[in-house]
């Protein structure tokens, strides 16, 4: 009978492994292939080597979007601020305390591609802003905030900060509500003031939250594709501003048909996402060793 | 901290002293705390706000205006009705909500 007892184990890992198997390492052992050929989608893939790799080398608007994909970094240590500083804001017992929660979650759960159209229509140059900025005598001229290539990145980061305050002040939120009232009271003896409070109790007491985040957000930011999508319409900016990796990675696969190429650039891109996260964890890991 | 011992029992009841005498600004502080909220909210809700009551301007009403018009004067669902008709919303809802719960399920 005991072949039974050692089968089973396996017998309750098969659905989730053959599901990743065929949804998760398939596909990732099909790019390594893909990488190495050229491929037009129409016609079947024509093996050639390492040749991908090597125009990667060359390619001016792959090193532009490596730039434009670690610019968007900075998005990370700004989130990480801000969702702190609404999660201690939202956590006082305030009266309908509930229902700010819940207006703040709305963008985490509305899909980014609506929430990207609704900021490119008001970034339009009929839009809202330049309605209201006009209207106010600030501009005469509407502005293209869209059309101007110094200006697709940064509003492209602002709408992530903007949908993603509500989104990780949650989980900061749910982290402070487990601090202890003692540490607050040990604080408030040593004479501390709100502020100091916070910086010197809740901040530390959230540092695995802070961690998470972190890690979540920066890949986030590597591989930030919806945002540039819509508010470019599809063209990655004028002058390829708005390009980032994926953008690339995309635009080579589906509107240049240079799948092989693409999936090079996906190689790349995994090297780097997986170099990254393993040196993030690191640093922060490290960072919470040494503070004990 | 060995200079004076207080324990904090006696904190939290000069705290509470302390607030009780100033009852008055205690509802200043929180009136100040629902104006940030209160901003905050509308920053965020805002987008699909704007969405919303443009979707509703009838013929008559300006979408892209200097200064810009909130409220429709002419409100009509003619813009839904129109979507209605040419796109199969029900079929994309519908597809959207097995989406949903099959990659629930599978989670």
């Amino acid at each position: 009978m005991t072949w039974k007892r050692r089968l089973t184990p396996y017998a309750f890992l098969a659905p989730a492994l053959i599901l990743l198997g065929v949804f998760v390492f398939y596909p990732i052992a099909a790019v390594i292939y893909y990488s190495l050929t050229d491929y037009d989608i129409v016609r079947p893939p024509v093996f050639i080597g390492l040749d991908n790799f090597v125009r990667l080398l060359d390619d001016d608007t792959l090193r532009l979007a490596l730039l434009h994909s670690f610019l968007y970094l900075i998005v990370t240590p700004i989130l990480i601020i801000l969702s702190i500083g609404l999660a201690i804001v939202v956590n006082r017992r305030l009266r309908g305390i509930h229902v700010y929660r819940a207006l703040y979650f709305v963008p985490a759960v509305s899909g980014s591609i609506a929430i990207g159209l609704s900021w490119r229509w008001l970034f339009d140059r009929s839009g809202f802003i330049n309605s209201v900025l006009m209207s106010w005598g600030v501009i005469h001229e509407p502005v293209q905030w869209l059309a101007t290539p110094s200006l697709v990145l940064p509003i492209a980061m602002l709408l992530t900060i903007w949908a993603g305050i509500g989104y990780y002040s949650v989980i900061f939120l749910a982290g402070l509500q487990n601090v202890p009232e003692e540490l607050y009271d040990a604080a408030r003896i040593d004479g501390c003031n709100d502020l100091q409070k916070h910086w010197y109790v809740s901040i530390p007491a959230l540092r695995p939250q802070i961690v998470f985040v972190g890690v979540i957000s920066s890949l986030a930011a590597l591989k930030v594709f919806d945002e540039i999508y819509v508010l470019t319409n599809r063209t990655g900016g004028i002058l390829n501003s708005g390009v980032t990796m994926v953008f690339y990675l995309w635009q080579q696969a589906f509107e240049r048909s240079n799948a092989g190429y693409a999936s090079a650039i996906a190689i790349v891109l995994l090297v780097i996402t997986l170099g990254f996260s393993i040196v993030n964890v690191r640093l922060l890991e490290r960072g919470e060793g040494a503070a004990r | 901290m060995t200079a004076t011992s207080t324990t904090i029992t006696e904190i939290r009841v000069a705290e509470r002293a302390r607030r009780r005498a100033t009852r008055g600004s205690r509802w200043l502080r929180d009136a100040g705390w629902y104006v940030v909220l209160t901003v905050m909210a509308v920053v965020t809700v805002f987008p699909f706000a704007w969405m919303f009551l443009t979707s509703l301007k009838g013929p008559a009403d300006q979408i892209t205006s200097v200064p810009p018009q909130f409220l429709p004067n002419d409100p009509t669902l003619a813009a839904y009705a129109r979507v209605w008709d040419s796109l199969p919303i029900a079929n994309y809802f519908l597809n959207s909500t097995t989406v949903a719960i099959a990659t629930g399920l599978l989670n």
